[in-house]
């Protein structure tokens, strides 16, 4: 192995040295990569002409030019190059991608380009290609495995649901845990606003996160930078990391336009299984009786199904076939059982998008369209976005130049009502006892579009009534979807203008203002007859949000001498976002299905505001010895409203190292090609949230009773206030996080085997949160700087290949991250925060526990450890709730696998999770119900493992799982309250997936030679095709309460999804 | 080109001009310098309203037999799986927290005079609500968490009922009875205020006669003193839509078919003429005729009927002549009967088959029995309190009953500590529960031990 690397960067081409005449000549040569593949369609063109000409299939070109002219070489996605033409009449190219070899440089904070070598931290980097292979709706959902030290937990299979993503776990708790995201320098919203009457996400519907509004095929590479070092000029915005965006550009000379079309088929991957053996009922009289939807009964602990039959009656609402009785008392024909989750059907997502892109010297532009419809695996349910770009860069003159984008994108759809809510999905479905039918004998679709499934007749009445299996008091699924709505309009506009200044070939003044605003209007309607608003409701909800940014950056650089230079950056930015939302609840409708507000007898209003600005200056240099060593220090400071006047400045600086130690090496000696040692060291101040340093009164909420509605004032005729339960506090202080990361880089033989290992210990103190205080005191909650949360992690990227010859190549990239999320302490005497959930279970932050622990009720144990057993033979439940579970994962991976073969090309990731633990409350919900098959051991008896307490003794007294003398009640499934302990429903959440599975063929240009076409290409692709997992309910990756700091939860989450579909890309 | 330069120039200086300036107001919600008492009432008293009779009023209700759990959270109850987590709603958002106490705290710190007068009244119903639940309970300490007191230690449940009676007294003086800060829902009020508070006095003082030797005869003077009609109790009426509602019909609308009315209930009112609109032969407790399970039925903070029968107990207890305590007795039957809508005839034909006779104890059993059912629908605590002091009606603990948070499985004799008290006030709540031996649904406490 030779290190010849720094012959090619000195000597980009190979020349042919010939004679030079001052006259144009024919200049032809070949253009290949740096795997020495021929290029087709490289555009040539003689700088500062029109002139050009293209590739051809050998790679060949040819180009009149004379000696002095300079030619430029361009291709989409490898590097640009320029070569000077003297004399030569054959020019050999070869266009690298090889972003190191050929010094590339990326793009990292505030616009500020590097070279890879330079950075003292991690930073992954996610292509295009990579985005759009499994073509996701959500960008973020397509970053899953992809990267180390970034995870991403979408919250269910709905359409459009948010997507959780969270670089290096979680260092704060009210200030939000999501990155920052930066679309080419602007940062833009990327916030999920939860619904109106809101409770954290536990109800209600998925709305989206707005990342959603994004167009993954407007996107050419996704960099996140990880590490507090990367993120210092950004400030506190960016103390959870940044997820930059770069999209595609108009590239110098002709046009191209390009067509891509898909479709994808969904079906949900992974559901808990329901009993289909004993009916609706319970105990009556000591005996199991069935008990039909008419009793209004929830129960599936009645006898064995093989013991019913239908009466034949043809005048029952609930059953077509007549009501169930006992065998031999009825027709013969025996009960039917049935599947609930036919429920679901096959959801088609279409996409189109249309783009042109080009440019000459002065202009380069790219536009592009994007419309995707989808519809979900719930009836009804529906998602549509359509996008709108342009980017134009001009050169003004010799020292100007303009850079301008806008994005347009109108999305929304109708979402479905799930999770704890008794007017969602899941939960009827579910509970539905196996002899009911939801459909009425239609399924999917139909059975959503003939209200013949969810309405029967009352005679005597204009309204019907809700054919479900407990009669109304849940709604039939059908129902949720056919006749309730809950529609979202997002109109959003990004927009950027940025102008450059070169004031001298060192220095050069760069400004930009951008602009996101968007609206969301939000309709919902409750049909009369639902199960939670059975006189019908409507509720409209307009968000508006607008975030301005404005920022001034000199860029400049110097070489001292040949051995030392430095770069440098100062700056300036700022950010003003301004929030409001108003929300008119509507209760009491006359005309069914008219979701009006001037059909409601009686209306709420509600408003709310805020706003927020931050200033904030920095400064970096970057010093470069001999390309080996770099130091970069960093300093910035800001101002920011939230926090109290007179002591809203503070600062964030970082040191990066970095040490390109192969440098060092004779050139013939080792089989390294490049290796490199980095050490960084940051800390960044965060501010409070907005309104938190004073206490404030609010309308009178009159509540207390989690399981009724509570009374929001104005009401009964007349308003009132009361204070807030949050007890603001003047004296907030910045936020800190600092860190300290390590890590090495590593290229060798020949750059086939890539190695890249991050070890990051960062530390957040004075974490600003509403810590529960004693309610006694006259408030819940308080806002305080309190929390000391720690993170430490090993992130490892490793990418290989085995094989790489002309027509085959064969590329491994793993990657794999581990991480220790910790919240070390909490204000003095607060044992606690809950970050999400319910009374019952809860994702808690907890002194010396996981950040996002699980909390809930558990059996009581002996100092072993072993469950204390009653005298009555069964568990002893605890008295108080304790932490029962952590979600954190063990470890998590991605493998992708990348094979191209001539014109065919596969890949496929499989994403690996070891560990964390998921509560499944819809389980313990299912086996309180009696519909889980685990409640099929009904008829049997156990000893349960553990201590009598009374004797200290091991158990060995038999009892029955349900002993049918007595009560239906008297059963292991529901003697430990509603859903069972919290602790019986942790599971185990690990998962090996197959990600993404994709096969492209790229239709050879013979093919295409005689169309107008300049290359195709079709693909077939698959997304969670294969899930391999213990969790009981559904897929594992889930979680309730969305976009949130509480994780791990899963009650009645719809389903998630698997999907396959079509691609076909066109080129001319 | 030269004017381009200057324009963006001073786009340039546009950028960096810009001062920070405090957008940290909150437009949409009043400091609590600009609020006044007559804004913070009406929510005060729409919250203690439903403090009667939701959540853990619903779960005394479950306890002391009048209800049945049926389906899901309910059935726990009724097993009397009760725990930290069940009760804390109430504690920490009808009670203290963003309750009514800290509002009545708020007006009486604010307003001495007779603005104040009506605050503390409801601050003693409130903490009257608090203490028979969970016996010591913070007060003396509580509500200054705005002063940086966010630790509250626990009055003792003695120290509580003497707070309850000096909040009754100075209510009265101030000037309770103007009446200013009342809020009757939709409904328009006549109540005496002065009597409500005689009324409440009495209350709090019969709570006491299982510790308390001169309990009765203070409770007799007061309740002689008290409410002398239905007309004079302060109801609050429900209204539309559905989230304002009364309470028990709201959460048959929220939570359909979880609960129903105990068969202990309907069999101990057999023949009863208000059994027609308590219930149906579905067991439902809300629903077309029933009276106290329609959208618009009322609360009333203390009725007229619980004065008379505190009246009768009184004057059995102090040894007064039966034939005085039958007719306070009879009173307190028939103005109940005729508040939920059972005729004159049926209601007189009912008292005047109403006797005392033998002993105290027997005496005491049939006016605290025939008070129970008329505490169904609007005083479920009270009717809990009752058999937890007096230990009638007699009533079966649930055989379904498990161990967990009531080891010995008895019909609870009180709520487990919130755990939002022990999460964040360790150590006074660990206090208060060594003070009283325990806190778990089978632990006494002081006011009412098991006889």
């Amino acid at each position: 192995m030779k290190l010849f690397l720094h012959k090619r960067l000195v000597f980009l081409l190979m020349l042919v040295v010939q004679f030079s005449f001052a006259q144009e000549k024919q200049i032809s040569g070949t253009v290949s990569d740096s795997s020495g593949e021929v290029l087709l369609g490289v555009n040539v063109l003689k700088k500062g002409t029109k002139t050009g000409a293209q590739t051809d299939i050998d790679g060949k070109y040819s180009i009149l030019a004379q000696d002095g002219d300079v030619l430029i070489f361009s291709y989409l996605g490898l590097q640009t190059k320029e070569v000077n033409v003297a004399g030569e009449a054959v020019i050999n190219v070869i266009l690298s991608d090889d972003a190191e070899a050929l010094g590339e440089v990326v793009v990292i904070a505030q616009g500020i380009k590097a070279k890879p070598r330079a950075l003292g931290y991690a930073i992954a980097t996610v292509n295009s290609e990579e985005i759009t292979r499994a073509k996701e709706v959500n960008v973020i959902s397509a970053l899953a495995g992809k990267a180390a030290g970034v995870s991403v937990t979408n919250s269910s299979g709905s359409v459009g649901a948010s997507a959780n993503i969270r670089i290096r776990g979680n260092s704060s708790i009210v200030g939000g845990n999501s990155p920052l995201f930066i679309v080419d320098g602007v940062p833009i919203d990327n916030s999920s606003t939860s619904e109106a009457d809101g409770d954290g996400g536990l109800s209600g519907t998925d709305f989206s996160n707005r990342a959603v509004d994004l167009n993954s095929n407007d996107i050419a590479s996704v960099t996140v930078l990880k590490g507090l070092a990367a993120q210092t000029l950004y400030g506190i915005r960016a103390s959870n990391g940044v997820v930059l965006i770069t999209t595609k550009k108009g590239k110098l000379g002709k046009t191209t336009a390009s067509i891509t079309s898909n479709t994808t088929f969904s079906q949900y991957n992974k559901v808990p299984d329901l009993q289909r053996t004993y009916s609706q009922g319970g105990v009556v009289g000591g005996v199991q009786t069935y008990r039909g939807p008419e009793t209004f009964e929830g129960d599936s602990w009645g006898p064995n199904v093989n013991t019913l039959e239908y009466d034949g009656a043809t005048d029952y609402p609930f059953d077509r076939n007549g009501r169930l009785v006992a065998a031999g008392t009825g027709n013969g024909q025996a009960a039917n059982t049935y599947d609930h989750y036919d429920f679901f059907k096959t959801g088609v997502l279409q996409e189109n998008n249309f783009s042109v892109a080009g440019g000459n010297e002065t202009i380069r532009y790219r536009g592009s369209i994007g419309r995707l419809t989808q519809d979900g695996i719930s009836p009804n349910e529906q998602f549509d976005r359509k996008t709108f770009r342009a980017d134009i860069n001009a050169k003004l003159d010799d020292k100007f130049s303009l850079d301008m984008s806008g994005q347009y994108s109108v999305s929304g759809g109708n979402r479905v009502q799930r999770g704890s809510n008794i007017s969602g999905i899941m939960l009827g479905l579910v509970r539905s006892t196996p002899t009911f039918d939801n459909g009425n004998g239609l399924t999917g679709q139909d059975a959503a579009d003939n209200s013949s499934s969810y309405y029967y007749d009352i005679a005597g009445q204009e309204l019907p009534g809700q054919r479900s299996y407990r009669n109304g008091i849940y709604n039939n699924p059908y129902f949720t979807v056919a006749q309730n709505s809950n529609t979202d309009d997002v109109s959003r506009f990004i927009g950027k203008v940025g102008l450059n200044y070169k004031l001298s070939d060192d220095i050069e003044i760069r400004s930009a203002l951008s602009v996101d605003q968007y609206t969301d209007q939000r309709k919902s309607g409750f049909n009369l007859l639902d199960a939670s608003f059975g006189a019908g409701r409507v509720i409209n909800d307009q968000i508006a949000n607008a975030d301005i940014n404005w920022n001034m950056v000199i860029n400049g650089s110097k070489q001292l001498n040949e051995d030392l230079g430095f770069t440098y950056n100062v700056g300036y930015d700022g950010y003003y976002t301004k929030f409001s939302r108003r929300i008119q609840i509507g209760d009491g409708l006359t005309i069914p299905g008219f979701f009006d507000v001037s059909n409601a007898s009686s209306n709420q209003v509600r408003e709310s505001a805020g706003g927020k600005k931050l200033i904030g200056a920095f400064a970096t240099a970057s010093f470069n010895y001999k390309d080996m060593i770099y130091v970069t220090p960093s300093f910035r400071n800001d101002w920011s409203s939230t926090l109290p006047v007179g002591n809203n400045s503070f600062q964030s600086y970082s040191v990066g190292t970095s040490f390109v130690f192969t440098e060092l090496f004779e050139e013939n000696d080792s089989f390294l090609d490049y290796g490199k040692l980095r050490l960084s060291y940051g800390s960044v101040g965060k501010d409070a949230p907005t309104l938190a340093t004073t206490t404030v009164f609010g309308g009178s909420f009159i509540g207390g009773d989690g399981f009724i509605q509570g009374v929001s004032f104005p009401a009964y005729d007349t308003v009132s206030f009361e204070r807030s339960g949050l007890a603001g506090n003047p004296n907030l202080t910045p936020e800190k996080a600092r860190e300290f990361e390590l890590g090495m880089e590593l290229k060798m033989f020949d750059n086939r085997l890539k190695f890249d290992v991050t070890y990051y210990d960062k530390l957040s103190s004075d974490v600003i949160l509403p810590v529960d205080v004693a309610s006694s005191s006259g408030f819940t909650s308080k806002i305080d700087n309190a929390a000391e949360i720690s993170n430490k992690g090993v992130e490892i990227a490793i990418g290989y290949t085995p094989i790489r010859t002309e027509d085959f190549q064969w590329n491994i990239d793993v990657n794999w991250t581990t991480y220790e999320n910790i919240v070390e302490s909490l204000a003095p005497g607060v044992e606690q925060v809950t970050l999400n959930g319910f009374s019952s279970t809860s994702a808690v932050a907890a002194a010396g526990q996981p950040f996002s622990a699980i909390f809930g009720s558990s059996f009581q144990r002996d100092d072993a450890g072993n469950v204390l057993i009653g005298d009555d033979g069964y568990p002893i439940q605890s008295t108080e709730n304790s932490i029962v579970g952590d979600p954190t994962p063990d470890w998590q991976a991605g493998i992708s696998n990348t094979i191209s073969y001539k014109d065919f090309s596969l890949s496929f990731l499989f994403d690996i999770r070891k560990g964390g633990d998921v509560w499944c409350g819809t389980c313990g919900i299912l086996d309180f119900f009696g519909t889980s098959t685990r409640t099929l051991n009904r008829d049997q008896s156990t000893v349960f493992q553990g201590t009598v307490q009374s004797t200290g003794l091991p158990n060995a007294q038999v009892v029955p799982y349900y002993d049918t003398t007595t009560s239906e009640n008297n059963n292991f499934y529901r003697r430990y309250g509603f859903g069972g302990t919290s602790e019986s429903n942790i599971y185990d959440g690990s998962w090996i997936r197959l990600r993404e599975l994709t096969v492209t063929y790229n239709l050879p240009s013979k093919l295409l030679d005689k169309t107008f076409f300049e290359s195709a290409s079709i693909s077939a692709y698959g997304r969670n095709l294969w899930l391999s997992t213990d969790y009981p309910g559904v897929d594992p990756e889930t979680n309730l309460t969305g976009d949130s700091n509480g994780y791990g939860l899963d009650y009645f989450n719809q389903p998630n999804t698997k999907s396959y579909g079509v691609n076909l890309n066109l080129n001319f | 080109m030269k004017k381009i330069h200057i324009l963006i120039g001073v786009l340039f200086l546009s950028l960096v001009s810009c001062e920070i300036t405090d957008e940290n107001i909150d437009q949409n919600n009043p400091n609590g310098a600009s609020v006044n008492a007559g804004a913070v009432y009406p929510g005060m008293i729409a919250q203690t309203h439903r403090n009667m009779v939701a959540i853990n009023a619903r779960i005394a209700g479950i306890v002391a037999q009048q209800y049945e759990g049926l389906d899901a959270q309910q059935i726990a109850y009724d097993q009397y799986n009760i725990g930290e987590d069940d009760t804390d709603d109430y504690w920490d958002a009808a009670l203290y927290g963003t309750g009514a106490m800290p509002d009545c705290y708020g007006i009486f710190t604010n307003n001495t005079d007779e603005i104040g007068a009506l605050a503390k009244l409801y601050m003693a119903t409130n903490l009257g609500l608090a203490t028979t639940m969970w016996g010591d309970v913070p007060y003396d300490d509580a509500f200054i968490g705005d002063q940086g007191n966010f630790n509250p230690t626990f009055d003792s449940q003695q120290d509580v009922y003497v707070t309850i009676q000096r909040l009754l007294d100075e209510s009265i003086a101030a000037g309770v009875s103007s009446g200013i800060g009342e809020f009757y829902g939709t409904g328009s009020g006549g109540a005496d205020w002065e009597k409500t508070a005689r009324a409440l006095k009495a209350r709090y003082f019969i709570h006491l006669t299982s510790v308390d030797n001169s309990a009765a005869a203070s409770a007799l003077a007061q309740a002689q003193l008290a409410l002398s009609s239905t007309s004079e109790q302060a109801d609050f009426i429900y209204s539309s839509p559905a989230a304002n509602s009364n309470p028990f019909f709201l959460f048959d609308n929220d939570r359909p078919g979880t609960l129903g009315v105990s068969p202990q209930l309907t069999s101990l009112m057999t023949g009863d003429p208000r059994l027609p609109v308590y219930t149906n032969v579905d067991g439902d407790f809300a629903g077309a005729g029933l009276f106290w399970g329609q959208a618009d039925s009322p609360t009333p903070l203390i009725s007229y009927w619980e004065v008379k029968f505190i009246e009768a107990e009184a004057i059995v207890r102090t040894s007064g002549t039966d034939a005085d305590a039958l007719a306070a007795l009879q009173d307190a039957v028939e103005a109940n009967m005729l508040y939920v809508g059972v005729s004159q005839a049926d209601a007189d034909t009912y008292t005047a088959a109403l006797a005392l006779a033998g002993s105290m104890d027997d005496k005491i059993e049939t006016i605290i029995t025939e008070k129970y059912k008329s505490f169904y629908g609007n005083a479920p605590i009270e009717a809990w309190t009752d058999y937890r002091r007096t230990k009638f009606p007699t009533l079966t603990p649930n055989p379904s009953a498990v161990g967990g948070v009531n080891p010995s499985r008895v019909i609870p004799r009180r709520f487990l500590y919130p755990i939002s008290e022990r999460l964040t006030n360790g150590t006074n709540y660990n206090a208060a529960i060594n003070a009283q031996g325990g806190h778990l649904l089978d632990n006494d406490m002081w006011a009412f031990p098991t006889n």
